[in-house]
Protein backbone atom coordinates (compact mmCIF):
# COMPACT_ATOMS: atom_id res chain seq x y z
CA UNK A 1 0.00 0.00 0.00
CA UNK A 2 3.17 2.33 0.68
CA UNK A 3 5.43 2.12 -1.81
CA UNK A 4 7.85 4.32 -2.94
CA UNK A 5 9.03 3.97 -6.42
CA UNK A 6 9.70 6.18 -9.16
CA UNK A 7 5.83 6.94 -10.10
CA UNK A 8 6.99 9.62 -7.97
CA UNK A 9 9.06 11.22 -10.48
CA UNK A 10 6.54 10.74 -12.83
CA UNK A 11 3.59 12.43 -11.07
CA UNK A 12 6.00 15.38 -10.24
CA UNK A 13 6.64 15.50 -13.90
CA UNK A 14 2.63 15.41 -14.49
CA UNK A 15 2.45 18.41 -11.71
CA UNK A 16 5.08 20.64 -13.22
CA UNK A 17 3.54 20.07 -17.13
CA UNK A 18 0.02 20.55 -15.70
CA UNK A 19 1.69 23.91 -13.67
CA UNK A 20 3.29 25.04 -17.01
CA UNK A 21 0.19 24.24 -18.96
CA UNK A 22 -1.95 25.99 -16.65
CA UNK A 23 -0.27 29.11 -16.65
CA UNK A 24 0.08 29.25 -20.26
CA UNK A 25 -3.70 28.31 -21.31
CA UNK A 26 -5.72 29.55 -17.82
CA UNK A 27 -3.68 31.43 -15.37
CA UNK A 28 -2.19 34.19 -17.33
CA UNK A 29 -4.81 34.69 -19.92
CA UNK A 30 -7.17 35.04 -16.90
CA UNK A 31 -5.03 37.24 -15.41
CA UNK A 32 -4.64 39.54 -18.30
CA UNK A 33 -8.26 39.77 -18.93
CA UNK A 34 -8.56 40.20 -15.15
CA UNK A 35 -6.16 43.16 -15.76
CA UNK A 36 -7.46 44.09 -19.06
CA UNK A 37 -11.02 44.79 -17.14
CA UNK A 38 -9.64 46.31 -14.18
CA UNK A 39 -7.86 48.81 -16.55
CA UNK A 40 -11.04 50.27 -18.85
CA UNK A 41 -13.26 50.06 -15.82
CA UNK A 42 -10.42 52.31 -14.06
CA UNK A 43 -9.79 54.29 -17.40
CA UNK A 44 -13.99 54.60 -17.85
CA UNK A 45 -14.35 55.47 -14.43
CA UNK A 46 -11.52 58.54 -14.91
CA UNK A 47 -13.07 58.92 -18.18
CA UNK A 48 -16.22 59.83 -16.62
CA UNK A 49 -15.11 61.05 -13.89
CA UNK A 50 -13.02 64.02 -16.71
CA UNK A 51 -16.14 64.03 -18.49
CA UNK A 52 -18.25 64.90 -15.10
CA UNK A 53 -15.88 67.43 -14.60
CA UNK A 54 -16.00 69.14 -18.29
CA UNK A 55 -19.55 69.38 -18.26
CA UNK A 56 -19.60 71.05 -15.15
CA UNK A 57 -16.93 73.69 -16.33
CA UNK A 58 -19.05 73.76 -19.42
CA UNK A 59 -22.74 74.50 -17.08
CA UNK A 60 -20.77 77.06 -15.11
CA UNK A 61 -19.47 78.72 -18.09
CA UNK A 62 -23.02 79.02 -19.94
CA UNK A 63 -25.02 79.61 -17.06
CA UNK A 64 -22.18 82.65 -16.80
CA UNK A 65 -22.70 83.53 -20.31
CA UNK A 66 -26.23 83.19 -19.61
CA UNK A 67 -26.04 85.36 -16.80
CA UNK A 68 -23.63 88.09 -19.33
CA UNK A 69 -26.63 87.83 -22.06
CA UNK A 70 -29.03 88.28 -19.21
CA UNK A 71 -27.18 91.45 -18.06
CA UNK A 72 -26.88 92.45 -21.81
CA UNK A 73 -30.24 92.21 -22.63
CA UNK A 74 -31.44 94.00 -19.43
CA UNK A 75 -29.02 97.03 -20.18
CA UNK A 76 -30.14 96.59 -24.08
CA UNK A 77 -33.67 97.32 -22.84
CA UNK A 78 -32.95 99.94 -20.43
CA UNK A 79 -31.09 101.71 -22.91
CA UNK A 80 -34.02 101.46 -25.41
CA UNK A 81 -36.17 102.38 -23.19
CA UNK A 82 -33.87 105.41 -21.95
CA UNK A 83 -33.39 106.24 -25.62
CA UNK A 84 -37.09 106.00 -26.66
CA UNK A 85 -38.33 107.99 -23.25
CA UNK A 86 -36.07 110.93 -24.40
CA UNK A 87 -37.16 110.50 -28.14
CA UNK A 88 -40.44 110.71 -26.68
CA UNK A 89 -39.82 113.61 -24.85
CA UNK A 90 -37.90 115.42 -27.41
CA UNK A 91 -41.14 114.81 -29.53
CA UNK A 92 -43.58 116.01 -27.34
CA UNK A 93 -41.33 118.84 -26.80
CA UNK A 94 -40.79 120.22 -30.24
CA UNK A 95 -44.11 119.34 -30.65
CA UNK A 96 -45.15 121.52 -27.99
CA UNK A 97 -43.01 123.97 -29.27
CA UNK A 98 -44.45 123.80 -33.09
CA UNK A 99 -48.10 124.19 -31.19
CA UNK A 100 -46.46 127.11 -29.30
CA UNK A 101 -45.44 128.64 -32.50
CA UNK A 102 -48.22 128.02 -34.28
CA UNK A 103 -50.45 129.49 -31.44
CA UNK A 104 -48.39 132.69 -31.45
CA UNK A 105 -48.10 132.66 -35.05
CA UNK A 106 -51.99 132.82 -35.62
CA UNK A 107 -52.50 135.20 -32.49
CA UNK A 108 -50.32 137.37 -33.87
CA UNK A 109 -52.07 136.88 -37.30
CA UNK A 110 -55.33 137.65 -35.18
CA UNK A 111 -54.02 140.40 -33.65
CA UNK A 112 -52.61 141.78 -36.67
CA UNK A 113 -56.37 140.88 -38.27
CA UNK A 114 -58.17 142.65 -35.62
CA UNK A 115 -55.78 145.68 -35.69
CA UNK A 116 -56.63 146.05 -39.53
CA UNK A 117 -60.28 145.43 -38.88
CA UNK A 118 -60.03 147.84 -36.24
CA UNK A 119 -58.31 150.76 -38.41
CA UNK A 120 -60.59 150.36 -41.68
CA UNK A 121 -63.26 150.40 -39.40
CA UNK A 122 -61.93 153.80 -37.69
CA UNK A 123 -61.55 154.91 -40.84
CA UNK A 124 -64.86 153.67 -42.19
CA UNK A 125 -66.47 155.55 -39.48
CA UNK A 126 -64.32 158.90 -40.00
CA UNK A 127 -65.56 158.61 -43.12
CA UNK A 128 -69.32 158.16 -42.87
CA UNK A 129 -69.26 160.30 -39.78
CA UNK A 130 -67.32 163.13 -42.41
CA UNK A 131 -69.91 162.55 -44.87
CA UNK A 132 -73.12 162.40 -42.21
CA UNK A 133 -71.30 165.49 -40.45
CA UNK A 134 -71.09 167.17 -44.11
CA UNK A 135 -74.47 166.45 -45.22
CA UNK A 136 -75.92 167.34 -41.94
CA UNK A 137 -74.08 170.31 -42.18
CA UNK A 138 -75.08 171.13 -45.32
CA UNK A 139 -78.50 170.22 -45.08
CA UNK A 140 -79.38 172.06 -41.81
CA UNK A 141 -76.49 174.88 -41.88
CA UNK A 142 -77.96 178.04 -42.80
CA UNK A 143 -76.66 181.10 -41.96
CA UNK A 144 -79.13 181.87 -39.28
CA UNK A 145 -78.75 178.75 -37.76
CA UNK A 146 -75.31 179.16 -37.58
CA UNK A 147 -75.30 182.02 -36.08
CA UNK A 148 -77.34 181.12 -33.29
CA UNK A 149 -75.79 178.07 -32.67
CA UNK A 150 -72.10 180.43 -32.33
CA UNK A 151 -74.08 182.45 -29.97
CA UNK A 152 -75.46 180.39 -27.97
CA UNK A 153 -72.33 178.49 -27.78
CA UNK A 154 -70.86 181.37 -26.61
CA UNK A 155 -73.65 182.41 -24.14
CA UNK A 156 -73.00 178.88 -22.47
CA UNK A 157 -69.64 179.77 -22.12
CA UNK A 158 -70.20 183.15 -20.05
CA UNK A 159 -72.72 181.68 -17.90
CA UNK A 160 -70.44 179.03 -17.01
CA UNK A 161 -66.60 179.66 -15.71
CA UNK A 162 -65.88 181.74 -18.26
CA UNK A 163 -61.89 181.17 -19.16
CA UNK A 164 -61.90 178.04 -18.03
CA UNK A 165 -61.55 175.96 -20.52
CA UNK A 166 -62.45 172.24 -20.53
CA UNK B 1 -7.47 -6.99 -0.98
CA UNK B 2 -4.80 -4.87 -1.51
CA UNK B 3 -5.15 -1.22 -1.14
CA UNK B 4 -3.65 1.24 -2.62
CA UNK B 5 -2.09 1.27 -6.22
CA UNK B 6 -2.36 -1.35 -8.22
CA UNK B 7 0.95 -1.73 -11.02
CA UNK B 8 -0.57 -2.36 -14.35
CA UNK B 9 2.92 -2.97 -16.52
CA UNK B 10 6.46 -2.03 -16.42
CA UNK B 11 7.75 0.99 -18.73
CA UNK B 12 10.26 -0.97 -21.13
CA UNK B 13 9.78 -3.95 -19.05
CA UNK B 14 11.79 -2.86 -16.31
CA UNK B 15 11.23 -3.24 -12.71
CA UNK B 16 12.60 0.32 -11.93
CA UNK B 17 9.61 1.76 -13.84
CA UNK B 18 6.68 0.65 -12.97
CA UNK B 19 3.49 2.17 -14.33
CA UNK B 20 0.31 2.08 -12.00
CA UNK B 21 -3.48 2.14 -12.16
CA UNK B 22 -3.10 5.78 -10.43
CA UNK B 23 -0.30 7.05 -12.30
CA UNK B 24 -2.83 5.76 -15.69
CA UNK B 25 -5.46 8.18 -13.62
CA UNK B 26 -3.42 10.64 -12.49
CA UNK B 27 -2.42 11.29 -16.65
CA UNK B 28 -5.79 11.31 -17.61
CA UNK B 29 -6.43 13.78 -14.56
CA UNK B 30 -4.17 16.44 -16.39
CA UNK B 31 -5.53 15.70 -19.81
CA UNK B 32 -9.29 16.26 -18.47
CA UNK B 33 -8.05 19.59 -16.62
CA UNK B 34 -6.51 21.00 -19.63
CA UNK B 35 -9.20 20.20 -21.68
CA UNK B 36 -11.17 21.75 -19.29
CA UNK B 37 -8.92 25.01 -19.24
CA UNK B 38 -8.88 24.84 -22.99
CA UNK B 39 -12.55 24.87 -23.01
CA UNK B 40 -12.98 27.53 -20.33
CA UNK B 41 -10.73 30.00 -21.56
CA UNK B 42 -11.64 29.31 -25.07
CA UNK B 43 -13.03 32.80 -26.17
CA UNK B 44 -11.87 35.41 -23.27
CA UNK B 45 -13.25 38.80 -23.76
CA UNK B 46 -13.50 42.12 -21.57
CA UNK B 47 -17.30 41.23 -21.06
CA UNK B 48 -17.08 37.65 -19.60
CA UNK B 49 -19.75 34.96 -21.15
CA UNK B 50 -20.83 31.54 -19.27
CA UNK B 51 -17.52 29.84 -18.89
CA UNK B 52 -15.61 32.86 -18.89
CA UNK B 53 -17.01 33.40 -15.63
CA UNK B 54 -16.40 29.95 -14.25
CA UNK B 55 -12.62 30.13 -15.35
CA UNK B 56 -12.38 34.06 -13.59
CA UNK B 57 -14.69 32.61 -10.40
CA UNK B 58 -12.33 29.74 -9.82
CA UNK B 59 -8.87 31.38 -10.48
CA UNK B 60 -10.12 34.51 -8.09
CA UNK B 61 -11.55 32.12 -5.64
CA UNK B 62 -8.25 30.63 -4.74
CA UNK B 63 -6.62 34.35 -5.30
CA UNK B 64 -8.40 35.32 -2.50
CA UNK B 65 -6.99 32.14 -0.80
CA UNK B 66 -3.55 33.49 -1.10
CA UNK B 67 -3.76 37.19 -1.12
CA UNK B 68 -4.80 37.22 2.75
CA UNK B 69 -2.03 35.21 4.03
CA UNK B 70 0.70 36.04 1.35
CA UNK B 71 -0.10 40.01 1.42
CA UNK B 72 0.64 41.38 -2.37
CA UNK B 73 2.30 38.14 -3.62
CA UNK B 74 -1.63 36.56 -4.43
CA UNK B 75 -0.75 36.99 -8.24
CA UNK B 76 3.07 35.71 -7.45
CA UNK B 77 1.86 32.37 -6.19
CA UNK B 78 -1.24 31.62 -7.93
CA UNK B 79 0.11 29.59 -10.62
CA UNK B 80 1.66 27.25 -7.84
CA UNK B 81 -1.40 27.14 -5.33
CA UNK B 82 -4.14 27.07 -7.72
CA UNK B 83 -2.27 23.83 -9.61
CA UNK B 84 -1.99 22.20 -6.12
CA UNK B 85 -5.18 23.02 -5.60
CA UNK B 86 -6.71 22.08 -8.86
CA UNK B 87 -4.70 18.54 -9.18
CA UNK B 88 -5.73 17.25 -6.29
CA UNK B 89 -9.23 18.30 -6.41
CA UNK B 90 -9.76 16.65 -9.76
CA UNK B 91 -7.91 13.54 -8.92
CA UNK B 92 -9.97 13.10 -5.36
CA UNK B 93 -13.18 13.78 -7.52
CA UNK B 94 -12.26 11.30 -10.02
CA UNK B 95 -12.14 8.70 -7.40
CA UNK B 96 -15.85 8.92 -7.74
CA UNK B 97 -16.04 7.06 -10.98
CA UNK B 98 -16.66 3.50 -9.89
CA UNK B 99 -13.60 1.72 -10.75
CA UNK B 100 -10.86 4.66 -10.53
CA UNK B 101 -8.47 4.86 -8.13
CA UNK B 102 -7.79 8.18 -6.87
CA UNK B 103 -4.02 9.45 -8.23
CA UNK B 104 -3.85 10.94 -4.49
CA UNK B 105 -4.36 7.58 -2.78
CA UNK B 106 -0.75 7.16 -3.64
CA UNK B 107 1.65 7.79 -1.64
CA UNK B 108 3.93 8.60 -4.34
CA UNK B 109 1.24 11.39 -5.46
CA UNK B 110 1.03 13.33 -2.40
CA UNK B 111 4.42 12.99 -0.80
CA UNK B 112 6.23 14.18 -4.13
CA UNK B 113 3.59 17.38 -3.87
CA UNK B 114 4.61 17.77 -0.36
CA UNK B 115 8.09 17.75 -1.18
CA UNK B 116 8.04 20.08 -3.66
CA UNK B 117 5.81 22.39 -1.20
CA UNK B 118 8.73 21.61 1.19
CA UNK B 119 11.48 23.02 -1.41
CA UNK B 120 9.15 26.07 -2.23
CA UNK B 121 9.00 26.91 1.67
CA UNK B 122 12.89 26.80 2.01
CA UNK B 123 13.26 28.99 -1.07
CA UNK B 124 10.85 31.49 -0.01
CA UNK B 125 11.65 31.67 3.76
CA UNK B 126 15.76 32.05 2.46
CA UNK B 127 14.29 34.27 0.00
CA UNK B 128 12.97 36.63 2.39
CA UNK B 129 15.72 36.40 5.44
CA UNK B 130 18.74 35.33 3.12
CA UNK B 131 20.10 32.00 3.53
CA UNK B 132 21.89 32.31 7.12
CA UNK B 133 18.92 34.18 8.60
CA UNK B 134 16.78 31.63 7.56
CA UNK B 135 18.89 28.78 8.98
CA UNK B 136 19.17 30.64 12.42
CA UNK B 137 15.83 31.10 12.99
CA UNK B 138 15.73 27.83 13.51
CA UNK B 139 17.61 28.32 16.56
CA UNK B 140 15.04 30.33 17.98
CA UNK B 141 14.15 31.68 20.37
CA UNK B 142 16.88 29.24 22.36
CA UNK B 143 19.81 27.08 20.84
CA UNK B 144 18.77 24.06 22.11
CA UNK B 145 15.06 24.07 20.51
CA UNK B 146 17.56 23.66 17.28
CA UNK B 147 16.80 19.75 16.78
CA UNK B 148 12.89 20.31 17.48
CA UNK B 149 12.65 23.04 15.21
CA UNK B 150 14.08 20.88 12.39
CA UNK B 151 12.65 17.66 13.33
CA UNK B 152 9.32 20.07 12.72
CA UNK B 153 10.30 21.31 9.78
CA UNK B 154 10.88 17.94 7.94
CA UNK B 155 7.84 16.74 9.75
CA UNK B 156 5.49 18.53 7.51
CA UNK B 157 6.07 17.19 4.11
CA UNK B 158 5.20 13.87 6.30
CA UNK B 159 2.44 15.14 7.53
CA UNK B 160 1.28 17.22 4.63
CA UNK B 161 1.21 14.14 2.55
CA UNK B 162 -0.01 11.28 4.65
CA UNK B 163 -3.09 13.46 5.53
CA UNK B 164 -4.13 13.09 1.98
CA UNK B 165 -2.94 9.74 1.19
CA UNK B 166 -4.66 8.34 4.41
CA UNK B 167 -7.90 10.30 4.13
CA UNK B 168 -8.63 9.35 0.33
CA UNK B 169 -7.07 5.98 0.70
CA UNK B 170 -8.98 5.27 4.03
CA UNK B 171 -11.90 6.50 2.46
CA UNK B 172 -11.30 4.04 -0.59
CA UNK B 173 -11.06 1.41 2.06
CA UNK B 174 -14.02 1.88 4.04
CA UNK B 175 -16.29 2.35 0.96
CA UNK B 176 -14.60 -0.98 -0.38
CA UNK B 177 -15.29 -2.51 2.80
CA UNK B 178 -19.21 -1.56 3.05
CA UNK B 179 -19.56 -2.19 -0.76
CA UNK B 180 -18.84 -6.11 0.37
CA UNK B 181 -20.62 -5.67 3.41
CA UNK B 182 -23.68 -3.99 2.90
CA UNK B 183 -26.37 -4.27 -0.08
CA UNK B 184 -25.73 -1.43 -2.65
CA UNK B 185 -28.34 1.34 -0.69
CA UNK B 186 -25.92 2.37 2.00
CA UNK B 187 -22.39 2.66 -0.35
CA UNK B 188 -23.87 5.27 -3.09
CA UNK B 189 -24.33 8.07 -0.21
CA UNK B 190 -21.11 7.30 1.25
CA UNK B 191 -19.64 6.59 -1.87
CA UNK B 192 -20.47 10.37 -2.66
CA UNK B 193 -19.47 11.39 0.78
CA UNK B 194 -15.88 10.22 0.69
CA UNK B 195 -15.58 10.94 -3.43
CA UNK B 196 -17.06 14.40 -3.46
CA UNK B 197 -17.16 15.71 -0.04
CA UNK B 198 -13.79 14.13 1.35
CA UNK B 199 -12.39 14.88 -1.43
CA UNK B 200 -12.95 18.20 -2.06
CA UNK B 201 -12.47 19.33 1.52
CA UNK B 202 -8.87 17.50 1.28
CA UNK B 203 -7.75 19.17 -1.96
CA UNK B 204 -8.73 22.61 0.16
CA UNK B 205 -6.80 21.31 3.36
CA UNK B 206 -3.51 20.51 0.96
CA UNK B 207 -3.80 23.69 -0.55
CA UNK B 208 -4.17 25.77 2.40
CA UNK B 209 -1.56 24.23 4.25
CA UNK B 210 0.87 24.84 1.51
CA UNK B 211 0.13 28.63 1.77
CA UNK B 212 0.26 28.53 5.37
CA UNK B 213 3.56 26.64 5.05
CA UNK B 214 4.90 29.52 2.92
CA UNK B 215 3.22 32.18 5.17
CA UNK B 216 5.12 30.71 8.10
CA UNK B 217 8.17 31.06 6.51
CA UNK B 218 8.32 34.02 5.30
CA UNK B 219 7.21 35.73 8.60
Amino acid sequence: MVNINTTMLWQLFNFFVLLFLLRKFLYSPVKEILDKRAAQINGDLDDAEARRKEAEEIKAEYEQKLKNAHTEAQEIVDKAETRANKKAKNIINEAEEKAENLKAKKLEEIEQAKKEAAAELRDSIANYTVLAANKLIREQLDENKHQQMIMDFIDDLDKEELGELR
Amino acid sequence: MNPGPQIQFYLFGNELFPITDTLIVGWVSVIIILLGAKYLTSQLSIRPNGKQNIAEFMIELIYQQIEPMLPGEGWRFLPFIATIFIYIGVGNLIGVVPGVTSPTGDLNTTLGLALVVFIVVQYEGMREYGVWGYIKGFAEPVIFLLPINVIGELAKPISHSFRLFGNIVGGGIIITLIYQAAPALIPVPLHAWFGVFVGAIQALIFGMVAIAYISVAKS
